[in-house]
């Protein structure tokens, strides 16, 4: 649920610039966050330390 | 002999193999394409091998520092096509290619290397995918449409300068790049950079007690394999197709043949991702021929076969079979 507001938050945002390419920039953002989640909390929100 | 020289006997083996296939290549017509492509798998074993057989990561967006070596041969070509700088535009490209192949690395490695296992797996993906997309949305480099620069290379060269570029040198560059690798191969073997990483392959955290500095070793082996794999895109890729397309260079299955030659040949070894090059591109090729649309299922097999029969690749095989003979100086 939180992944699904997330993209779709941003893919309206991505097409409102110009120059950009919505849905490839909204894949390239959920790539960027795998990223962050490894990085930080590669457990998830619910799993444990 | 010295043992200066001694130590370069292994390397024999392998630019006999590269020699003999550049031979049968020029003597025989219409065989040349084959020896390209085997001499390209080679070249991608040797150079992915620097990095996943010397410390058991796999690299799993490796195809990215291809594809950035292609990108940056594009570039220079497109861009710099009308200055008078002759074949100085090649050479651009190659050093460009391999300047963004390392700045991705240096990258990556800063983020990535932090992880292990299977998460440094999935992050690798991830940058991949994520590089590709962010060229894609972003229009950068031609966006998704990528790059084509035929003309730019005709305008430079000519017809037939640019034919024999895109033909014959771009081939025999990867064969250069190839016996390079093999080169930095060996010196990572028989160096101090070789037992850092042969022992943090083994246990991770029992080199890094011992005070092996591992972060260092794992950068230093991550950014040589990019920085080759930079290369071997620029020339194989690049030179020779003369286009970039996002979809294509960034394709993870080559990373997935890459894996399999180095696992079928021996991982960690300098012969063995010749050896698995030859026989993997050998089969690929033979399939493509009697069973058109089928040749990627062989990936499956051999990695299954590979890891449950003898794990340490043919190479790994043969070292042992060949322990304490006077051909054991030869396999390395």
């Amino acid at each position: 649920m939180i992944f699904g507001l997330i993209e779709n938050g941003f893919y309206s945002l991505f097409a409102l610039v110009p120059g950009l390419e919505p849905f490839a920039m909204t894949r390239f953002l959920s790539f960027a966050m795998l990223l962050l989640i490894l990085l930080i909390r590669p457990t998830g929100l619910l799993g444990r330390r | 002999m010295t043992r200066g020289a001694t130590k370069y006997l292994p390397l024999l083996p392998v630019y006999l193999i590269y020699g003999v296939l550049f031979l049968i290549a020029e003597g025989m017509p219409g065989v040349w394409q084959l020896m390209a492509m085997l001499v390209f798998y080679c070249a991608l074993g040797q150079a992915f091998n620097i990095f996943l057989g010397m410390t058991g990561y796999v690299n799993f967006g490796y195809v990215a520092f291809l594809a950035l070596g292609t990108y940056g041969m594009a570039l220079s070509i497109y861009h710099l096509h009308q200055l008078p700088l002759g074949v100085g535009i090649v050479l651009l490209g190659l050093l460009l290619a391999m300047v963004m192949a390392v700045l991705l690395a240096l990258a990556v490695g800063a983020v990535a290397l932090r992880l292990g296992g299977a998460y440094f797996a999935i992050a690798t993906i991830g940058v991949n995918e994520g590089f590709r997309y962010l060229i894609e949305g972003t229009k950068m480099w031609g966006g998704s449409e990528g790059i084509i620069f035929s003309r730019q290379l005709l305008d430079t060269f000519g017809r037939d300068v640019a034919n024999k570029l895109s033909t014959f040198w771009a081939d025999v560059s990867v064969m250069i790049i190839a016996a390079l690798a093999a080169l930095i191969t060996l010196h990572f073997i028989r160096g101090k950079i070789g037992y850092a990483l042969m022992a943090l392959r083994e246990d991770e955290e029992a080199a890094k007690v011992m005070g092996i500095n591992v972060t260092k070793y794992k950068i230093i082996a991550f950014v040589t394999s990019a920085a080759l794999a930079g290369l071997i895109g620029a020339m194989a890729w690049g030179l020779k197709s003369t286009h970039v397309f996002p979809p294509e260079a960034f394709d993870v299955h080559y990373t997935v043949e890459g894996i399999v030659i180095v696992m079928l040949g021996g991982a960690g070894t300098l012969l063995g991702p010749v050896v698995g090059g030859l026989l993997y591109g050998l089969a690929k090729y033979w399939l493509m021929v009697i069973l058109p649309g089928f040749q990627l299922l062989i990936f499956a097999p051999i990695i299954i076969v590979v890891v449950v029969a003898f794990p340490e690749g043919i190479v790994g095989v043969l070292r042992r079979e060949l322990k304490g003979t006077p051909l054991e100086a030869f396999v390395l």
